[in-house]
């Protein structure tokens, strides 16, 4: 369900196609998935779907998985749809 | 411009950081080669505000400009204005951004001791080095305030606290700045925290984690207005705005509820947030900004509200030019638009209605159109948030602006149209004598009621027998004029009637000969007559009216033209109202009344 928009939001903060976003993409297939862009990634999701990620989490959703996990888990503890 | 992005940018009211960037990327895909020169803007800064460039962009392509923005290195600020590093390659900024978080600039600040005045000194001296290497606009801003203070709730006597000595430091900037005037301009951050709020503005995550301490709220509203400084430099700055009466400037319908019973009060809602909207665009007037009033009305009513409400703040002196009138808005507005001598991407038009705006919008696009919000609280800062009228700089000359175009148009008004005319008249010798008609007149005054077609406001037609019974009725006054002049005497050629109905006087009749028409005498007349009745009689108010006739269309609009205030439409006639304070207009020409 988010993770259309999930795509969407990493295109437009990386500056690369949606199309490559696969599912396997990380700051270590995706050159442009650099430190900076990584910020504006996650302060881009965090405003769309009104989470907000620790620290900790931060340094470890650098995937496309691991982000679409990540905030699975929030909006579904949030409760929100 | 391209028709997509057009369409993409109105489109995009674009909040989120996603949405934004996608909007930037596609037009920074397609190069945006079509927005004319481009606004070059060095951000030189000692943090990580690098996400910044989006807003910037996304601010410049709404103002329909192109962008060149560069980012000097983290933290290299003292060695890239040494070294000119954002002059690198040609590279010539418009704007430079010298963007500087003070825990970064002091690496005391929260450590040790540290003195306004060392900080003050070693900051205006970066600010000296960039103005003495560039002509660049040079934007820099305040520092945010620590809180809470690590000083806790006690002031101690000695030493200041740092919350205030912060302050102390960014009053020396704004001090800076003020002197600088011009080349220098300030972003208050504090005031953006204020506008969306700490948690929205603030990431203390990213600052400890990556030394960017900025959300996108607040890089938003820092952008906007670096890019206001931007529009103004290219020449962007609207310079009139083009104003509804109606529901835009007061509440209700002036035609319809009257000056009573339009909203205007200042201590009432709804009235208080239009009284608030006029305040901001006299602010706006004395900084220069042209107002023209464009509304279909009667421009009577429009100018009775300007004249004599209370609370209206706009003045018929504010006013530089106007279209009141029932045509449509687009001729009115370009005809507004050669009147002032100003082109049509300089107006604002703020109308209520989603037809007017619509229309506008349509067929004059270069016209930025401002609808009336539907939640009235945001009126008073319609004009205001955006920046659409600022101006690097402003001059005593601008207070004076709306004044010297008025003297202007009155220059070329009569230099056109009446300068011979007046020059004419004066040589004339007019002289009109004003009395109750007498008994000796009595024929000629009914003759004339009667044969009078043109210049004849009610056409009632009147026998002397008749005339006579209202001569000597003490509710009744029958005023005739008689005209002379060097060339001679046009006798008897007036007539005014009064009728005195309670508290109220009411004009029964007004005419005059076609014979002496084109001389202002119609305004000698009737002020003259309306004086002497306010007079003796102090009525509360005057009532006229028209009433169209076979040959009398020259005077469908006398009354309003004079002063008076159009009634709701009846059937068959117009009827007006006036109050004896409110002046007739003067007749100018130099005429010698003679009364009794």
């Amino acid at each position: 369900m988010c993770d259309q928009h999930l795509v969407r939001i990493m295109a437009n903060t990386l500056k690369v196609p949606a199309a490559a976003i696969g599912d396997d993409a990380s700051t270590e297939t995706i050159l442009a998935w650099d430190s900076l862009r990584h910020i504006n990634l996650v302060m881009a999701i965090e405003e769309e779907f009104g989470v907000e990620f620790g620290e900790q989490e931060i340094a470890i959703i650098t995937s496309r998985r691991a982000l679409s996990e990540s905030l699975k888990e929030k909006l579904d503890s949030d409760g929100v749809p | 411009m391209h028709s997509d992005l057009d369409g993409m940018l109105a489109e995009s009211n674009a909040d989120s950081l996603s949405s934004i960037l996608e909007v930037v990327n596609r037009i920074d895909a397609i190069g945006n080669l079509d927005f004319g020169e481009p606004v070059r803007i060095a951000v030189v800064r000692n943090y990580v505000i690098d996400a910044l460039e989006t807003y910037l962009k996304y601010h410049l392509y709404r103002a329909a400009l192109r962008s060149d923005v560069r980012f000097g290195d983290y933290d290299t600020v003292f060695q890239e204005v040494l070294t000119d590093a954002f002059r690198a390659d040609g590279y010539e900024p418009d704007i430079i951004v010298l963007s500087l978080m003070l825990p970064q600039f002091e690496p005391d600040y929260e450590v040790r001791d540290w003195e306004v005045d060392d900080v003050a000194e070693r900051l205006c001296g970066l600010f000296d080095m960039v103005a003495s290497r560039t002509d660049a606009l040079v934007v820099v801003n305040t520092f945010l305030r620590p809180f809470p203070c690590a000083c806790g709730i006690a002031s101690t006597g000695s030493k200041p606290g740092l919350t205030y000595r912060v302050g102390l430091l960014n009053q020396r900037i704004r001090d800076y700045v003020g002197n600088h005037a011009g080349q220098f301009f300030v972003v208050d951050w504090e005031l953006l925290v204020m506008q969306a709020g700490d948690s929205a503005c603030i990431d203390r995550r990213f600052w400890y984690m990556a030394k960017a301490p900025f959300k996108p709220a607040f890089l938003k509203l820092y952008a906007a207005e670096i890019i206001k400084i931007g529009r103004a430099l290219k020449g962007r700055t609207k310079k009139c705005v083009v104003l509804d009466c109606d529901n835009t400037l007061w509440g209700n319908v002036i035609g319809e509820d009257g000056l009573d019973g339009i909203q205007l009060d200042r201590n009432e809602f709804p009235g208080n947030t239009y009284y608030d909207f006029q305040k901001s665009i006299i602010q706006l007037v004395h900084r220069g900004v042209l107002v023209a009033v464009c509304s279909r009305n009667n421009e009577a009513d429009v100018f009775d509200v300007l004249d004599n409400h209370p609370f209206c703040l706009l003045k018929r002196t504010h006013v530089a030019a106007h279209r009141i009138n029932w045509r449509n808005k687009v001729d009115n507005l370009s005809e507004l638009a050669n009147e002032l001598n100003l082109a049509l991407d300089s107006f604002v038009f703020v109308d209520d209605s989603d037809f007017e705006c619509g229309l506008v919008s349509r067929y004059l696009p270069e016209v930025t159109v401002r609808q009336v919000p539907h939640q009235l609280h945001k009126l008073p800062r319609l004009l205001l948030e955006e920046g659409l009228f600022d101006s690097l700089t402003w001059s005593e000359e601008d207070r004076h602006r709306t004044a010297m175009v008025q003297a202007e148009q009155r220059r070329q008004h009569a230099r056109s149209q009446f300068h011979d005319l007046d020059a004419y008249l004066a040589l004339l010798n007019l002289k009109a004598t004003i009395h109750p008609a007498r008994e000796s007149e009595f024929t000629r005054v009914a003759q004339l009621t009667q044969k009078t077609n043109q210049f004849n406001l009610t056409s009632r037609r009147y026998s002397e027998q008749q005339i006579r019974r209202l001569a000597a009725n003490d509710a009744v006054r029958v005023f005739t004029l008689s005209v002379t002049d060097k060339y001679g005497d046009s006798g008897l050629t007036g007539i005014l009637i009064a009728k005195r109905e309670g508290e109220r006087g009411r004009i029964d009749t007004f005419l005059l000969s076609c014979r002496i028409l084109g001389r202002n005498l119609e305004l000698a007349f009737v002020r003259h007559c309306l004086h002497e009745l306010n007079r003796t009689w102090r009525p509360a108010e005057w009532l006229a009216e028209y009433i169209p006739a076979e040959k009398n269309a020259q005077v469908a609009d006398f009354w309003e033209k004079i002063g008076f205030t159009v009634d709701p439409p009846r059937a068959q006639s117009k009827r007006y109202r006036m109050r004896p304070a409110a002046a007739i207009i003067d007749p100018v020409t130099a005429i010698e009344i003679v009364s009794g």
